[in-house]
């Protein structure tokens, strides 16, 4: 999605540290109009840090935060948190225990009469199906619905952006799922520019763009797709796509790891490398069929999808039980890839490699 | 934030008026010269420091031996009729130290229903002060039991049985091990407040260092800055004291917490009591409310109906009542907002630092009455402006009230407000909110419960408080403690009934809020 507009948020080179620990280092992001933006990371990575900072609840030690062509935080100072015109939704939901339901949704709506808030909370409470629990106490909720409140509370002022914090964190998978795809669709709806912090990759998927986060900084922003096929290194590769990593050499358009052969292109120089093997890339078929064998070292289910854990030659007992997903030095190269009904189910069974792209993505 | 530092600006300043007497305490007791330090050595420290150390030792013992009994019997046994064994067990709660004290002097004096006890009169002081202090501090050792049993996991029982270990050799391995920091706590507990008791041991005739040191205040009124500087020093080695038995619980607690976690995943095991231990159960919860609030009550009520001129000794008690009323009120009310403002910077600053607020303003807990009014009178002096506007009126008073008790309002509010998840605060903050109109929105609701405790619990003891109050109170005001204390002293029980009366039944309110506390944790038939 290309934007020819200036961003409604603007983050710039902004720093963070909590004593002497550095939290956030030189963090650029923008969020356009209408787009739905993931912030994905593994935990503690300062993801949640930058969401508090854009929020103004966590003041940044430097940089800029513009949003709106406001200036919100500068090194002249920062805008309070309700000031912003931003939502916020935390993991938790942090719902109100001493309100009702309804209270809960209208506790953002001021300067309306008291018939416009109860108007606008039934709006907002119809569009996320918790119409019937509007005088409910939050203790009387369960999570799904509890979080359904938070968001719908978030939403009722119709806030200029929105910003989410791992909000299906702690519900059920079906629940999670359900309320992620509802979720989206109305936000895409209500064209609410959205920035979602969340670990789960499955999620990330779902936003227009992706920010890469580790270790307190940016490693990649790209659409999903471009994430998970072009990964600029080896983090963005195993992080968001779940990808293995094969260590070699390239030699001409080929990529040689142990007596595995890949397609590589033509466009890179010759010398030690790693190639991305995306788990969906390469098909485990019958023995003596496909583009190379190995044997199957274990299947398992991961993602939804299907997997084997093929290694190019058979592996010692100790080497099989290791659940590395990448080569290491001294052992046979090994990746995860899709299996098949026709992929056998004995663990050191001799297996087949099927490519499903014509070449693979090299460091 | 201007409003924030604010916040934390006044908070620094509320618990530096908490510390203030200790710091001039100390100071002037440093800086009293060597003559007036060796003048005390020679005549008074051994022996106060004997009796302060004896009477400290032996009430924490017998309270701690009631309620290790108490709490064991009614937590981890059912039985008919076992909340109303605890509410007797509680009971002596609803009663300060000297009234029970003063009582048994009346109850066991010449051609009294106790007069065959008379005997134990003639005993030693000490022993008597133990007696009393410990039997009314026993429900405070039977609290920190039962919190402290309510919290074993049971599991670690069931494994222990499974293992082959019998009852007995549970407790022995386990349960007494797990509850070594809770008795720690219980003796640290009543030996600090029987290190700062003035009432009964002087009642009783105990000389410790409470007693020295109001009495030096009181009558060495020649050479009032001598007198200061002596009781300063006194009141330095009983603060010293007082360390003393915190750093004891502290290594007796070394490395261990009270029990595996918060909550424990499945309530305690409990059995069933039999009918000889049911008997010998309510035997001592009679024993224990019949010597305290028993004897109180029941005399007060005799001595009441026997009255002349009940009128106007039933208004001249009402009149206290309403004028110390006034004071507690007051005092309650602001160590309320102290304690509040204190706790909510604690949690809620960024910074480390502000926490140690809590613990600071927390000191008063461990200051006898006689020297926080010492405290106030020597803080006070130093600023002649304040001197002039405050010495002599009611507000020295109600100063060393909120400097005694603010402590007590904290405990209620600190813990509330940690149940509060700050993100509460940030979400309405995010909906439009400034930080003052979320507390006030959102964090006081849900605080309320916790603040009227904590006003209940400060009004309560500031009602009770006795020394402070002799020492500080305007000249010709008066205070149900100090009623109850001027009529004591001069054995006219009947007049002082009504004040006694009323000031047990203005302790109802924070023994139902402790009941509302402890009954859901009981199991019954």
């Amino acid at each position: 999605m290309s934007h020819p507009n200036s961003p409604l948020l603007s983050v710039q080179g902004v720093e963070l540290c909590f004593g002497p620990q550095r939290v956030l280092t030189q963090v650029d992001l923008a969020v356009h109009a209408g787009e739905l933006i993931a912030l994905i990371g593994p935990s503690g990575c300062g993801k949640s840090t930058l969401l508090r900072a854009i929020a103004g609840l966590q003041d940044p030690d430097a940089g800029s935060i513009s949003f709106l062509n406001r200036q919100l935080f500068s090194s002249n100072g920062s805008i309070p948190p309700e000031q912003r015109a931003i939502g916020l939704v935390f993991q938790d939901g942090a719902v109100f225990p001493h309100l009702s339901v309804l209270d809960n949704l209208t506790f953002g709506l001021r300067g309306l009469s008291s018939s416009e808030r109860g108007t606008r909370g039934k709006t907002v409470a119809r569009l996320l199906g918790i119409e019937e629990l509007l005088h409910r106490s939050p203790h009387q909720l369960s999570g799904g619905q509890l979080q359904r409140v938070a968001l719908g509370r978030a939403l009722a002022p119709e806030p200029a952006l929105l910003l989410l914090d791992e909000p299906f964190a702690h519900l059920d998978v079906v629940l999670r799922d359900q309320l992620r795809r509802e979720l989206f669709d109305t936000l895409r709806a209500l064209q609410i520019p959205t920035l979602l912090v969340t670990h789960d990759r499955d999620e990330a998927a779902l936003a227009d763009r992706v920010y890469l986060m580790d270790s307190g900084q940016i490693v990649q922003t790209a659409t999903p797709s471009v994430l998970r096929d072009k990964p600029t290194n080896t983090f963005a590769a195993t992080f968001f796509a779940g990808s293995s990593l094969l260590s070699g050499h390239v030699r001409g358009a080929t990529f040689e790891a142990g007596r595995w052969r890949f397609p590589a292109g033509d466009s890179l120089d010759d010398g030690e490398r790693q190639l991305v093997v995306l788990p969906d890339s390469i098909e485990a078929v019958a023995p003596g069929h496909g583009d190379l064998q190995g044997v199957l070292v274990r299947r398992e289910q991961r993602g939804g999808l299907p997997l084997a854990l093929v290694a190019e030659s058979s592996l010692t007992e100790a080497e099989g039980a290791d659940d590395l997903d990448r080569s290491q030095p001294g052992r046979p190269p090994q990746c995860w890839v899709l299996a098949t009904d026709s992929t056998p189910s004995a663990a050191g069974a001799p297996v087949g490699l099927q490519f499903r792209r014509p070449h693979f993505h090299c460091f | 934030m201007p409003r924030a530092r604010l916040g934390l600006i006044t908070a620094v300043f509320v618990a530096a008026i908490v510390i203030s007497p200790i710091v001039a305490v100390v100071f002037r007791a440093i800086t009293a010269g060597p003559a007036l330090w060796a003048r005390a050595a020679e005549t008074q420290l051994l022996p106060l420091m004997v009796n302060t150390g004896l009477v400290a030792l032996g009430s924490s013992i017998l309270a701690l031996s009631l309620g290790a009994v108490g709490a064991i019997l009614t937590q981890r046994f059912v039985f008919r009729g076992q909340h109303l064994a605890l509410l007797t067990l509680l009971s002596p709660l609803a009663v300060p130290p000297y009234l029970v004290a003063q009582m048994w002097l009346e109850v066991t004096g010449p051609g009294k229903p106790l007069a065959l006890l008379s005997g134990l009169r003639r005993t030693d002081e000490v022993l008597q002060a133990s007696l009393v202090i410990g039997a009314c501090l026993s429900p405070a050792c039977l609290l920190i039991l039962r919190a402290a049993l309510g919290r074993l996991d049971p599991r670690q029982e069931e494994v222990a049985a499974s293992l082959g270990y019998g009852p007995l050799a549970r407790w022995r391995l386990l349960l007494l091990p797990s509850l070594r920091p809770a008795f720690a706590s219980c003796l640290a507990v009543v030996a600090v407040y029987a290190c700062a008791d003035f009432g009964a041991v002087s009642t009783l005739g105990a000389e410790t260092f409470t007693r020295a040191i109001f009495f030096e205040m009181e009558h060495n009124l020649q050479d009032r800055e001598a007198a200061f500087s002596s009781s300063s020093i006194l009141a330095l080695i009983l603060l010293a004291l007082v360390a003393a038995a915190f750093t004891a619980d502290r290594w007796l607690r070394r490395g261990r917490s009270y029990a595996q976690g918060v909550s424990s995943p499945q309530p305690p095991s409990v059995e069933k009591l039999s009918r000889l231990w049911q008997l010998g159960t309510w035997l001592l919860a009679l024993l224990i409310t019949s010597s305290t609030v028993g004897v109180v009550v029941v005399r007060s009520i005799h001595h009441a109906t026997r009255l002349e001129d009940a009128g106007r000794f039933w208004e001249r008690a009402g009149s206290a009542l309403l004028q110390s009323g006034l004071w507690a009120a007051l005092a309650a009310s602001l160590a309320v907002i102290g304690a509040c403002l204190i706790a909510w910077v604690a949690t809620r600053s960024r910074l480390r630092w502000p926490k140690l607020l809590v613990p600071g303003a927390s000191l008063g807990f461990v200051l006898p009455g006689p020297v926080i009014a010492l405290g106030l009178l020597l803080a006070v002096g130093t600023i002649p402006l304040l001197q002039n506007a405050i010495y002599g009126t009611a507000s020295m008073l109600i100063i060393a009230y909120i400097v005694r008790f603010l402590p007590e309002a904290l405990q209620a509010i600190d813990s509330g407000l940690a149940q509060i998840p700050e993100r509460l605060e940030e979400a309405s903050r995010m909906l439009g909110r400034t930080a003052q109109q979320s507390f006030v929105e959102v964090t006081f609701p849900l605080l309320r419960s916790s603040m009227l405790a904590g006003w209940i619990l400060v009004f309560t003891a500031s009602l009770r408080e006795l020394p402070a109050t002799l020492l500080l109170k305007p000249l010709g005001a008066r205070s149900l403690a100090t009623e109850i204390w001027k009529y004591a002293e001069d054995s006219h029980y009947d007049q002082m009934a009504p004040a006694a009366l009323l000031l047990v039944a203005l302790s109802l309110p924070s023994m139902a809020l402790l009941l509302r506390t402890q009954l859901p944790e009981t199991t019954v038939e």
